[in-house]
């Protein structure tokens, strides 16, 4: 009883009012005391107290109105909750079972009675439908897409076959191995290393950070500063090459020299070991060309060359430098004491005189350091006699010097070391045998050094001494040499005779002598094979070869003509041109103007025609002017005149054609017209309701009623154009081509004509707007299952398509290993099954 | 006024010549366009784009920016304007910074608060150099170049705009879709105009001069020496005036003497092909599709003979020809006879199409337009009459000489039509509106007209052959060039591809040269000159299968993409008038039924069927009424036009 009880007043609120009530009630039946009886009255009291003040306060008329005054409370607070109805349970140690009851009661929720079943089922159906609305907008986007896509190619899913970039693949990479861990870790902290969104690594742009503008600018600065300087040095040397001065060039030369031999003066100081090593190497570069005398001219390519030197002054030089390098091999490395003494120039003269004098001590005293002469004199032992035979009185040590004379006396190259060498022996010798030397130097370069020849007032007799004395050396040279070259190759010389030649050509460059020499050699070689006649004919020749040779100057004289000549020619031809085209823009252009001028006379005068203000022809013609006429007569008059009989001619002819032909247009298209004019029907009926005769008309008024009017149709479209007749029915057969009905989706003629009159063949399209323009709407791959589009897949692929290319392959091979294997299953079921029955 | 002229002109010339030199220009057309072919390009021309530079000036005030958006609006055209503003305004944004970044040392000397400024901004620019050095940079001109308005309004056969709203929802993505299509066709043959590479040439006169003074010689003097080649004589003196046709590429060159003499020549390498004497007099000579093929009027009948000169047909069907046109798209000979006849023949499958009568007694002036395939007839009333094959009255009759009309030509376009008459005129019409452009007074009528391909107008009289260039955009002042023959000119042609004008006269063929004539760029699969015979079996097949039939030869090019709007009219109206049939309310309750036969759905059931009986009585009864009025129509058609006293005449129903 008591659990229905709270219960209703659980559900019904109307019963609120009387719980209380009925509640305390029962408890003061439980335990009857006084003074809850009295508070209970109190209570009660206080209840109608309320209810009084309530009845007062209303004013509306309400349906809850008890004979006890209790009325709805209408605020929630105020509403009674059973946690308060049963506080004084919990104060009280009495009524436990209640106390239980009112626990369960609170816990246990009841439900609600089932609603009807139809009723239910629509709730049930509404809520189904609402949730698949909502799957299946999902595919709403999916679906539009689709349709609108100007081609669909089945199956829809398809493996994505594109290659992965680089990029990609760099993403996707795992560092494995512990090498691979090792280089990655070192990667990823370093500063040097790229980022993908950045275009320069930390470091670079902290370097950049670091450098500031002033910094920037200094540097910058220092390299234009460095450049410019580069640039001169760099012109700078390329005018000195140009330079041609030999003199120029042994300075240099010289210059160089001093130089090395000072690094070697330091390297022997510092580094003895490879300086030795240098001058062992000198050594023994030297024992070698002298072994095989590679640059004295032994050589094929010297040969070769000294046959071309005399025409090519390329071969010349470089025949030249190879002597130079010879002399450079087999020249002695003295100790450096000895050096120093040979070719300083600039030294103190002071110092020199020293170390000199130090060295004649030395020679005195130990024979060992009189080697280097003696060793000059095994080398050539000819050639310094004879250069004894020339200085006689000089001493040893002038002797030391000149040892170096008959190879150095033609090249420019130790020429300055001569001349060093005189001045030391100015210091030491008399002036005597400084002249002698002097000019042996001199006889090289006459040129410029003339001058200073003359300076040191040379006379010219002992030149010409020296001269003779050197030609007589020379020869002895022709005489000795060729023993040595004995073993050569010999060689056809074309030219004979020409020993003498480096008598004749003494002024001329000592490399010719040279070759001379070389030419000669062979040429002795020769002789001696030859008779003496051929001897004497040489001797003749020498003349001849002479002769020869001044025909060659001649021939190169001539030839310089010739070019000249050619130049000129040339020059003359330029301009014989320029006079041809000028001719040939002449000629014809005056003969054009004598024609022009022929024709310009020729030309008629046509005058306009006056025009003929004719309805139909607004335009009044125009008359073309040419130079040109068909039938013309030469005279301008005569032409005049004819033109103008012509003219009348014309214009009678025209106003008697005209006439006839624009009338008979007019007409027939009038005819047209009318033609073409619905024609309104007549049904009147003459006599019918009136008098009839031969001469009675029927009243207006009836043939206005029996006549069935036309409908005005549209004027002729040839309506305003006068001289056009345009045919106005329909032509049929094309109307049999034409869309007669507008397909639905078009508003207007006008947007299906727009959409169709874009042709679509490749005549009128390019190649691949052709190939957009046919393509079909749904493409099908043949052999491939098209299966309904798969939910979870679409949507997995659209993920994927956000993220990144995803392999979809990957799961294929396994379901079709899957089902093969179940295949497979099946069989062997079957089998079992079968085995089975048979047993 | 002349007179002046002339001498002034005179006293021009009578001077020396201080430059002392004439130019003449002279480009070949078609001569090392070997190997070029592409497609459906015809005119080409040149135009210089124009670039705004995308920093628009920081001094200018924003009104004067938005003046600048228009300004690139209007040249690059093809960028919407939405996307050039935006455009302009990074642009604008990025010079901002960089503007800053010019000056940092005055930072120092601003007041706090500005320095404040500078320095978000700073950190702003920042971010944007940041943007700026990342790697991914963004093209500042995303997209394809922007094509020029001007080639795409040339290569545009068709406005787009309309096909942007459809009736129906579902058929808005199509026509988008076709849209789109033609638009990007359009984008495309406009991309690839630049593989139009070649420019006709033309002679250049220097001031105070004319190139009408200009001699053959003087051109072939001027030109290189294939060029020079074309320019030669042929000396036919025994088979009369002769009549020429080039064919469609410009390779071949067929001669047909009056007395019978024909012969078809690759007149570039000089090469006979064949020769004869048909011993009957001809009137005119056509080449059709191919060069293997040609057709001759002859006296009575025209015949067709292959290049090895034997006879292949004897089309008995087109008799008395004075006249052939041949409409390779079509592959009809058209032929206008002399006594009035205007015949069709399908060289196809060599049927006649239609033999028209004109109503005219000889049809000795004849041309076709080439754009629409429609003949023109010149006629001795001065009238000049237009003719398709499916229509037996002229299309239009155009009243153009006072005279007899000596000849006609249609230019390439097919727009533009030059006539000339017996009353010594010579009138250029627009066929579009059938109006006279210019008329001209010349020395005698013109025997003949040409047009060439890039619209030079050639013009015979008596022994003279006057050209005109570009005739019909602008008034003639004077000849482009003139040249006089010692005989009568019966046949005059340009040839395609070739600057080159062939004249047929009595005493042979002179091929001239005339600079700028031919259109330079062919198109290989249109005409190839330089086609081999498996291309030309190709070509022949291809030919065939795009083969135009008869019914499509109107007047207006474009009439099959029209819309029957008569027709659709009167359908509709027709559809308008039948009477609906509106479903009548039938209130009906069936009656209740014993034995379950009143289930819901045998009720339904039974007032369905109530209400179709009650339809079908409707329909029948309304196609009796039509059957009715059917009948009756017929019956009125059968009796013939309302007769007066028809009134009386009882119904019998």
């Amino acid at each position: 009883m008591e659990s229905l009880l709270v219960t209703t007043v659980e559900e019904d609120d109307d019963d609120d009012e009387i719980q209380p009530n009925l509640m305390d009630d029962e408890s003061s039946d439980e335990d009857v005391d006084d003074e809850h009886h009295a508070s209970l009255l109190s209570s009660i009291t206080s209840l109608t107290d309320q209810k009084n003040k309530n009845t007062q306060q209303r004013t509306v008329a309400s349906a809850d109105v008890s004979e006890y005054g209790f009325s709805k409370l209408y605020e929630k607070d105020s509403q009674v909750n059973l946690s308060e109805l049963v506080s004084s349970l919990n104060s009280s140690t009495s009524a436990g079972k209640l106390k239980k009851n009112i626990k369960t009661i609170e816990q246990e929720k009841v439900a609600d009675v089932p609603l009807v079943k139809p009723q239910q089922e629509r709730l049930t159906r509404s809520i189904a439908y609402q949730a698949k609305t909502e799957e299946i907008s999902k595919w709403q986007p999916l679906v539009r897409k689709n349709r609108k896509a100007e081609q669909l190619t089945f199956p829809l899913q398809q493996p994505n076959l594109s290659l992965r970039t680089s990029d990609e693949m760099t993403k996707r990479f795992q560092a494995r191995t512990p090498l691979e861990r090792e280089i990655a870790m070192l990667l990823h902290g370093s500063d040097y290393v790229e980022k993908q969104t950045k275009m320069l690594t930390p470091a670079e742009e902290r370097a950049l950070k670091a450098m500031s503008l002033e910094e920037a600018k200094e540097r910058r600065a220092e390299l234009n500063k460095y450049r410019a300087l580069m640039t001169y040095s760099e012109a700078k040397f390329r005018r000195q090459k140009k330079i041609k001065s030999k003199r120029f060039h042994k300075i240099l030369r010289k210059e160089k020299l001093k130089k090395e031999e000072k690094e070697l003066d330091v390297l022997q100081k510092t580094d003895p070991e490879s300086y030795l090593e240098k001058i062992e190497y000198a050594d023994r570069a030297r024992v070698e060309e002298r072994m095989s005398l590679k640059h004295r001219g032994g050589s094929k390519f010297a040969r070769k060359k000294m046959m071309y030197a005399r025409y090519d002054p390329l071969a010349r030089q470089a025949v030249q430098d190879m002597i130079e390098k010879n002399k450079e091999l087999t020249k002695k490395h003295y100790e450096s004491s000895e050096d120093d003494s040979d070719g300083d120039v600039s030294m103190d003269e002071d110092a020199e005189f020293r170390m000199l004098s130090a060295a004649l001590d030395t020679k005195g005293d130990n024979p060992w350091m009189k080697a280097p002469t003696k060793s000059s004199d095994f080398v050539r032992p000819k050639k310094i006699t004879q250069v004894k035979k020339n200085t006689e009185a000089s001493d040893s040590e002038e002797e030391e010097v000149l040892t170096f004379h008959p190879d150095n006396m033609n090249t420019d190259k130790n020429l300055l070391e001569l001349e060093a060498q005189r001045q030391k022996k100015l210091k030491l010798k008399n002036k005597t045998q400084k002249v002698e030397v002097f000019d042996m130097s001199n006889i090289d370069s006459p040129g410029k050094e003339q001058q200073d020849l003359d300076e040191d007032k040379v006379d010219g007799d002992e030149n010409d001494e020296l001269e003779k004395k050197l030609s007589e050396s020379l020869k002895k040279e022709e005489l000795v040499t060729p023993g040595k070259k004995s073993r050569k190759k010999k060689k056809k010389t074309p030219k004979i005779g020409e020993d003498k030649m480096a008598d004749v050509d003494e002024d001329k460059k000592d490399v010719e002598d040279l070759f001379d020499i070389l030419e000669n050699v062979e040429k002795h070689q020769a002789k001696k094979k030859k008779t003496k006649k051929e001897i004497k004919l040489k001797e003749n020749s020498k003349s001849s070869v002479e002769s020869k040779k001044e025909e060659n100057c001649e021939l190169e004289v001539n030839d310089d003509e010739e070019l000249c000549h050619s130049m000129t020619r040339k020059r003359t031809m330029e301009e014989y041109e320029s006079n041809w085209v000028e001719e040939e823009d002449i000629t014809p252009a005056k003969v054009k103007k004598q024609e022009n001028s022929e024709e310009s006379s020729q030309a008629p005068n046509i005058k306009m025609v006056s025009i003929d203000p004719k309805k139909l022809f607004t335009i009044g013609p125009e008359v073309i002017k040419s130079t040109d006429g068909a039938e013309i007569v030469t005279n301008e008059d005569g032409d005049n005149m004819l033109d103008v009989e012509e003219e009348q001619r014309m214009t009678i002819a025209q106003a008697f054609a005209d006439d006839d032909v624009i009338e008979e247009f007019k007409l027939e298209k009038r005819e047209i017209a009318d033609q073409d004019k619905p024609k309104d029907i007549d049904l009147v009926l003459p006599g019918w309701g009136e008098w009839g005769g031969a001469d009675i008309e029927p009243s207006r008024r009836k043939k206005k009623r029996f006549t069935i009017r036309q409908k005005n149709r549209a004027k002729r479209k040839d309506s305003k154009m006068a001289n056009v007749i345009l045919h106005e029915k329909k032509d049929e057969a094309v109307a049999q081509h034409q869309v007669k009905q507008l397909p639905r989706q078009f508003l207007n003629t006008k947007q299906f004509e727009q959409s169709i009159s874009q042709p679509i063949g490749n005549t009128w399209n390019p190649e691949k707007a052709f190939h957009r323009m046919i393509q079909p709407k749904v493409v099908t791959q043949l052999g491939s299952i098209i299966k309904p589009m798969d939910k979870e897949e679409m949507f997995k692929k659209q993920k994927l398509d956000k993220t990144a290319g995803g392999d979809f392959n990957k799961n294929e091979p396994k379901k079709n290993q899957d089902k093969s294997e179940s295949r497979k299953d099946i069989k062997n079921i079957k089998k079992k099954v079968i085995n089975r029955k048979r047993k | 006024m002349d007179k002046s002229k002339s001498k002034k002109s005179k006293t021009f010339k009578s001077k020396p010549k201080a430059s002392g030199k004439k130019s003449v220009q002279y480009e070949t057309s078609a001569e090392d366009k070997f190997g070029s072919s592409h497609k459906g390009r015809r005119h080409r021309f040149s135009i210089s784009h124009k670039y705004v530079n995308p920093f628009p000036d920081n001094n200018k005030t924003s009104t004067d920016k938005d003046q600048m958006v228009q300004e690139f609006t209007i040249n690059v055209g093809q960028l919407s304007e939405s996307k050039v503003k935006h455009h302009v305004n990074n642009w604008s944004k990025r010079k901002k910074w960089l503007h800053s970044d010019d000056k940092p040392g005055k930072i120092g000397s601003k007041t706090k608060n500005t320095r404040k400024q500078n320095s978000t901004e700073w950190r702003k620019d920042k971010k944007n150099k940041e943007y700026q050095i990342s790697r991914k940079l963004e093209d500042p001109f995303p997209g394809d170049a922007p094509v020029d308005p001007k080639k795409l309004e040339k290569y545009r056969r068709t406005d787009t705009d309309e096909l942007t709203e459809a009736r129906m929802l579902s058929g808005k993505p199509e026509m988008r879709l076709t849209k789109a299509k033609t638009d990007y066709a359009v984008e495309l043959s406009a991309r690839s105009d630049f593989l139009l590479p070649d420019n006709s040439g033309g002679i250049e006169a220097d001031e105070g001069e004319d190139t009408a003074d200009l001699k053959q010689y003087d051109i072939i003097n001027a030109v290189d020496i294939t060029s020079a080649s074309k320019s030669f004589d042929l000396k036919l003196p025994l088979f009369g005036p002769y009549h020429m046709n080039y064919s469609r590429n410009g390779r071949y060159l067929l001669l047909g003497g009056a007395k019978g003499h024909v012969a078809a020549i690759d007149w570039q390498t000089k090469k006979l092909m064949c020769e004869m004497n048909v011993m009957e007099r001809t009137h005119d000579v056509k080449w059709l599709h191919i060069e293997t093929m040609f057709a001759v009027a002859q006296k009575e009948w025209t015949y067709i003979y292959d290049n090895q000169g034997i006879e292949l047909h004897c089309l008995k069907a087109l008799n008395k020809p004075l006249q052939l046109e041949f409409l390779p798209y079509h592959f009809l000979l058209a032929t206008g006879s002399s006594e009035g006849f205007l015949s069709y023949l399908d060289v196809s499958v060599g049927k006649l199409v239609t033999s028209t009568r004109t109503g005219y007694n000889r049809l000795d002036v004849m041309c076709q337009n080439p754009s629409n395939a429609v003949i023109h007839f010149g006629h001795a009333g001065g009238t000049v009459t237009l003719w398709s094959p499916n229509v037996k009255k002229p299309l239009a009759k155009l009243l153009c000489h006072h005279m007899g009309v000596t000849s006609v030509a249609v230019d390439n376009s097919g727009n533009y039509m030059a006539t000339s008459g017996m009353d010594r005129q010579l009138m250029l019409w627009d066929l579009r509106n059938y109006k006279c452009l210019h008329k001209y007074r010349i020395q005698s009528g013109a025997g003949h007209l040409s047009f060439s391909q890039s619209g030079h107008l050639a013009a015979s009289m008596g022994s003279v052959v006057q050209v005109y260039s570009d005739a019909y955009r602008q008034k003639i002042k004077s000849p482009y060039l003139i040249h006089r023959l010692d005989s009568c000119i019966s046949g005059l042609q340009y040839c395609n591809y070739e600057d080159v004008l062939g004249v047929g006269h009595s005493n042979g063929f002179s091929s001239l040269l005339i600079p700028g004539a031919g259109e330079a760029n062919f198109d290989g699969f249109e005409a190839n000159p330089y086609q081999t015979k498996k291309q030309r079996r190709q070509a022949e097949v291809k030919m065939l299968l795009e083969k135009v039939q008869p019914e499509m030869i109107t007047l207006d090019n474009t009439a099959l993409s029209k819309v029957d709007t008569v027709t659709m009219g009167r359908d509709i109206e027709e559809r308008n008038k039948l009477r609906y049939l509106e479903e009548k309310k039938i209130s009906y309750t069936p009656k209740y039924r014993m034995k379950g036969k009143s289930s819901g759905l045998k009720r339904e059931n039974r007032k369905q069927g109530v209400k179709n009986r009650v339809i079908k009585d409707d329909i029948k009864e309304i196609l009796k009424e039509k059957r009715r009025e059917k009948r009756e129509k017929t019956l009125q058609n059968q009796r013939g036009p309302k007769h007066v006293l028809d009134r009386f005449k009882r119904n019998k129903e």
